[in-house]
């Protein structure tokens, strides 16, 4: 959009409004980087210092905040519920949902459409309606207090948004390779695994990236189907670490040193991927 | 298919368990601990302890504990529909007997209340959480409720422990003389705030007496003067400048905070106070703790106590029963509660076991407790979701004015009214 | 052209636990609220509607929905104003327009439950990060306000819930303001068309679908949220903080003091989702009827 168009007054000449865009951006912008480094100083003093002086830069490094939460507070335990869980349930919605989406996108046959938009009335759901059926049905079905329980749900709701932006994907890829393959005499499915696949690779990247950030922040369903301490995930953690330390004195630094381990992994991807995730996100958004 | 399929595996996984159970029996047993305690808490390690020395003295009962924290026994419903086996639990009395017990989950543990037993706790300790004479929960650690104070700010402001609630008042102008606040509240701990109220209901009208407004079903209960006056003097606080204003936003355990900080003289609250602001505030904190005053023409004494107890319950659907109990009863036995008191710094049920230093003032009232209530009136014993959605809300409501002592009395009464029409 | 068998096989496995643990809970859903139970297996009873109208006078649930137009409302207006505010201030021609954006989002990547942490903290009356720097500039009156009392605490979750949700919406609209062909404003300006015309003929049309998109996203994500509030406000969390979700989740779980009323919290989730229909029908209808103005 080149029109210009400023919502700033017109009278003021064009270097102050492009100032003044740089500050009201550049500010609320700033604000995102200010908030990650004060959680990274705050989790690197000793609690009293961070009420007696919360903007000071530890000098003096307390990495034991690290070691109480990584240790006692289980820390390490979480981590690697949250990498298996997640990672396990990416791996198997996108084993699922890619051919679903291809042959939602591809495939010519009558029943096409209904499935494909009774497969977007599932993001219309609000997850706290399941909250009680699914803890019937992981019951009922022994999954409950599970991970791979956890695992199954984390799968089934991150289906519908998943085949939506990989059926797009799909929708846009040239359909020249497909005819020319077929030509060549390859069959359906070497079409799906040899041609389409390998074309398809940024858009899994993307869906798989998406999903992995979505579900390793993931908090309700975790507190909802998971009960045993051992079995919690990096983000009911978290929040059994609030609610604990206030037991033993408020120790906000260990706190902390416990949001910088949640926050570190997604922000390392952000960093390398952020781009394909915003595009990713807004094509699910806005198609 | 899916759910046949699921079905057999799950009949098979019960034959095999249960023949697991049968083996068991009697042999070897290992106990599954469900506790209200973190891992990292020193109550944790002393239970750990307790449960060594068992395993050392009984070799055949074994334990597994899982450290689930004070939302314990909220988990605790999901772990039992998943046919997790628990046999004990440990959580505060009140919610003990409101949550598992009224819904007749809880083991009958009359076999081991013996006299022998009832003699060696401090009084009433059993009998507050029995119903219809028979017992379901072995009550392991004793909360007193008091204010807990910084002795030396009270020094300081030249003021002694109040008698009656006149003499709270001022404590309070002496305290505010040395630029500092008697008391600190916490704006989202509303059982904490509903002392006041449930303190000042007992000291007019005397022990249990709120659980007593509750059980009229019309509502009329409320009604009784001595409600809106406590209502009014737990406001007269904040009007006397007891409690500093922007109290009305900490969020626990921000308020407490402020006492081990030396902000704030002190806090009505159970007397594990102490316990978990002993990193905060250091060892050598001047920890004191004086009574609820009385009041004017109250038939209260100031010697009754309201008092939050934790309990150690075995549950119905056990395989191990029997043997949790008696462990259970180590954990009452004296041994067991030095060791309570030496790691895990609480006061305990058992008579003669002296308790942590910092609390030493909690243990003189306990010793001398004339009648006991539960904590913040008890309502959480008979009425859990009326106290959660309504009583406790409504109060801080009012406490922290959003609702005038007037406003508050009418809803109580409407509300109880609704309630019992609704059973 | 592909076979039948291929289809099946390609579409059964995602459709299933599709079915299974999302449509099938869903539907559940309805049936249960139609119970009373404790979720202990031996006492379930059937009372039919008598949960639904026992929401209808159960104040407490009202209270939910009252704090739930806050966000929708009052956190709508501030993240919508926010993103369009952003989309218009890096079309500017601003430098480093991707940067910005990246940097605007970031709050999205965080779990929201470590992000409460920090508002918490910054909110904390007397020892926060806020009260202390309206101190040091020498605000005294101001640092003193009790930002987290009853009254206030919804306004001050929902400082963070709209920095959160600013990023998110910012992203949707700018990609909306983006796709607008740039011929198509060079010809009409070449035609002679200032900007407000351009903005009334060219931009807002084009733009109509994102922002119902947009719109629609946000009436849901506000009628359901549940874990920013949920974890702002502690181990016990206040009245004032609630919303349909989270008493939605106290009734059927609880927090410390355990209640279980399991068919009851279903009506409430069932109730929510007949909210969230509503409202995206109406919103739907309502900008149809605009558009038709233009």
């Amino acid at each position: 959009m080149k029109s210009r168009k400023s919502i700033l007054p017109r009278r003021w000449p064009r270097r102050w409004k492009n100032a003044a865009s740089y500050i009201i951006v550049g500010g609320w912008s700033g604000f995102s980087l200010f908030f990650v480094l004060w959680v990274v100083f705050a989790s690197l003093k000793s609690t009293r210092k961070l009420f007696s002086k919360p903007w000071s830069i530890p000098y003096d490094p307390a990495f034991g905040n690290y070691v109480k939460t990584w240790v006692s507070s289980r820390f390490g335990d979480y981590f690697l519920n949250s990498l298996l869980v997640v990672s396990l349930s990416v791996l198997v919605l996108l084993i699922v949902s890619t051919p679903a989406a291809y042959v939602l996108s591809r495939g010519k046959f009558r029943s096409r459409q209904v499935i494909s938009s009774f497969l977007v009335f599932g993001m219309g759901v609000p997850i706290p309606l399941l909250f009680v059926p699914l803890a019937v049905i992981m019951a009922k079905l022994g999954l409950a207090d599970t991970l791979s329980g956890l695992g199954l749900v984390y799968v089934a709701v991150s289906i519908p948004f998943t085949v939506f932006v990989l059926q797009g994907f799909f929708s846009s890829l040239p359909s020249e390779l497909e005819s020319a393959a077929r030509i060549d005499g390859c069959k359906d499915w070497q079409i799906f695994w040899h041609v389409m696949l390998p074309l398809a690779k940024p858009g899994i990247l993307t869906v798989a990236i998406l999903n992995f950030v979505g579900l390793w922040n993931e908090f309700q369903l975790a507190l909802v189907l998971i009960d045993s301490p051992e079995n919690r995930t990096l983000s009911l953690g978290m929040y059994s670490l609030i609610t604990s330390m206030k037991y033993s004195g408020g120790d906000w630094a260990g706190l902390f040193a416990g949001v910088t381990i949640v926050m570190i992994p997604t922000i390392a991807l952000f960093l390398f991927l952020s781009d394909r995730m915003i595009s990713g996100i807004t094509m699910g958004g806005v198609k | 298919m899916l759910f046949s399929a699921s079905r057999y595996v799950l009949s098979v996984a019960a034959l095999t368990t249960g023949l697991m159970a049968s083996a068991g029996a009697g042999s070897a047993a290992e106990l599954t601990f469900w506790s209200m305690w973190n891992e990292t808490e020193p109550q944790a390690k002393a239970l750990q302890m307790i449960m060594d020395a068992y395993t050392v003295a009984n070799p055949e009962t074994t334990f597994s504990v899982v450290w689930n924290g004070r939302q314990n026994q909220t988990k605790l419903r999901g772990a039992l529909q998943a046919g997790t086996k628990v046999d004990f639990m440990d959580q505060d009395g009140d919610q003990l007997v409101g949550g598992l017990q009224k819904e007749g989950l809880a083991y009958d543990l009359s076999g081991i209340v013996d006299d022998e037993l009832k003699n060696a706790l401090l009084p009433g300790t059993l009998d507050l959480y029995s119903s219809d004479g028979k017992y379901y929960q072995i009550t392991y650690i004793y909360n007193t409720v008091n204010f807990w104070y910084n002795k030396e700010m009270m020094d300081e402001a030249g003021a002694t422990p109040p008698k009656t609630w006149d003499d709270l008042i001022a404590v309070c102008d002496a305290v505010k003389g040395i630029g500092k606040h008697a008391l600190v509240v916490e704006s989202d701990a509303a059982d904490y705030n509903m002392l006041f109220f449930s303190n000042l209901v007992e000291r007019t009208l005397g022990a249990n007496a709120v659980l007593k407004l509750m059980e009229d079903k019309s509502g009329a209960g409320w009604a009784d003067p001595a409600v809106l006056d406590a209502a009014q003097k737990s406001r007269q606080l904040w009007d006397a400048g007891c409690i500093a204003e922007d109290a009305r936003g900490f969020q626990w355990p921000a308020g407490q905070t402020t006492v081990a900080l030396g902000d704030t003289m002190g806090e009505l609250v159970g007397s594990w106070l102490p316990t978990e602001l002993l990193e905060t505030a250091g060892q050598d904190f001047p920890w004191a703790a004086f009574s609820f005053p009385e009041v004017p023409g109250g038939v209260g004494k100031s010697t009754d106590m309201e008092v939050a107890l934790i309990g150690m319950m075995v549950l119905k659907d056990s395989p191990n029963a029997e043997e949790a109990a008696q462990f259970l009863k180590y954990v009452v036995s004296e041994e067991a509660q030095k060791t309570m008191v030496e790691t895990g710094v609480v006061g305990v049920t058992r008579k003669g076991v002296e308790w942590p230093a910092i609390i030493a003032d909690g243990a003189t009232s306990a010793a001398e407790a004339t009648a006991l209530s539960n904590f913040a009136g008890g309502l959480a014993l008979y009425y859990p979701d009326f106290n959660s959605n309504v009583a406790k809300p409504e109060y801080n409501k009012m406490f922290l004015g959003q609702a005038t002592p007037e406003e508050f009395v009418a809803t109580m009464v409407a509300a109880t009214a609704e309630y019992w029409k609704a059973q | 052209m592909m076979r039948r068998r291929m289809i099946l096989v390609f579409l059964m496995p995602a459709l299933t636990l599709y079915l299974c643990f999302l449509v099938f809970p869903a539907i559940q859903a309805f049936y249960l609220s139609l119970f009373e139970t404790s979720g202990f297996g031996d006492n379930v009873k059937w009372v039919g509607l008598r949960n639904y109208s026992r929401l209808l006078t159960d104040h407490i649930f009202w209270l939910s929905v009252g704090n739930m137009l806050v966000i929708l409302l009052a956190g709508g207006a501030a993240v919508f104003g926010f993103a369009f505010l952003f989309t218009v201030l890096l079309n500017s021609g601003i430098w480093g327009k991707k940067l910005f954006r990246a940097m605007i989002f970031m709050p999205n990547v965080i779990a929201a439950i470590a992000i409460t942490t920090f508002w918490s903290f910054v909110f904390m009356p007397r020892y926060g990060l806020l009260t202390n720097i309206l101190k040091s500039i020498g605000l005294e009156d101001l640092a003193k306000m009790a930002w987290t009392a009853p009254e206030n605490i919804i306004w001050a979750m929902l400082v963070g819930l709209v920095w959160i949700s600013t990023g998110f919406f910012t992203i949707l609209i700018l990609s909306g303001a983006d796709k607008i062909p740039i011929d198509m404003v060079e010809a009409a300006r070449l035609e002679g068309a200032n900007n407000r015309q351009i903005f009334r003929l060219i931009t807002l049309p084009m733009m109509w679908d994102v922002l119902l998109i947009t719109l629609v996203l946000w009436v849901v994500q506000a009628i359901t949220v549940f874990e920013f509030p949920y974890a702002f406000g502690g181990p016990e969390i206040n009245q004032n903080l609630y919303t349909p979700s989270i008493y939605l989740y106290i009734m059927g779980f609880g927090q410390r003091d355990p209640i279980y009323q399991l068919g009851y919290a279903t009506a409430i989730g069932v109730t929510m989702f007949l909210m969230m229909v509503i409202s995206v029908t109406v919103l739907r209808l309502l900008l149809r009827w605009d558009q038709v103005e233009y």
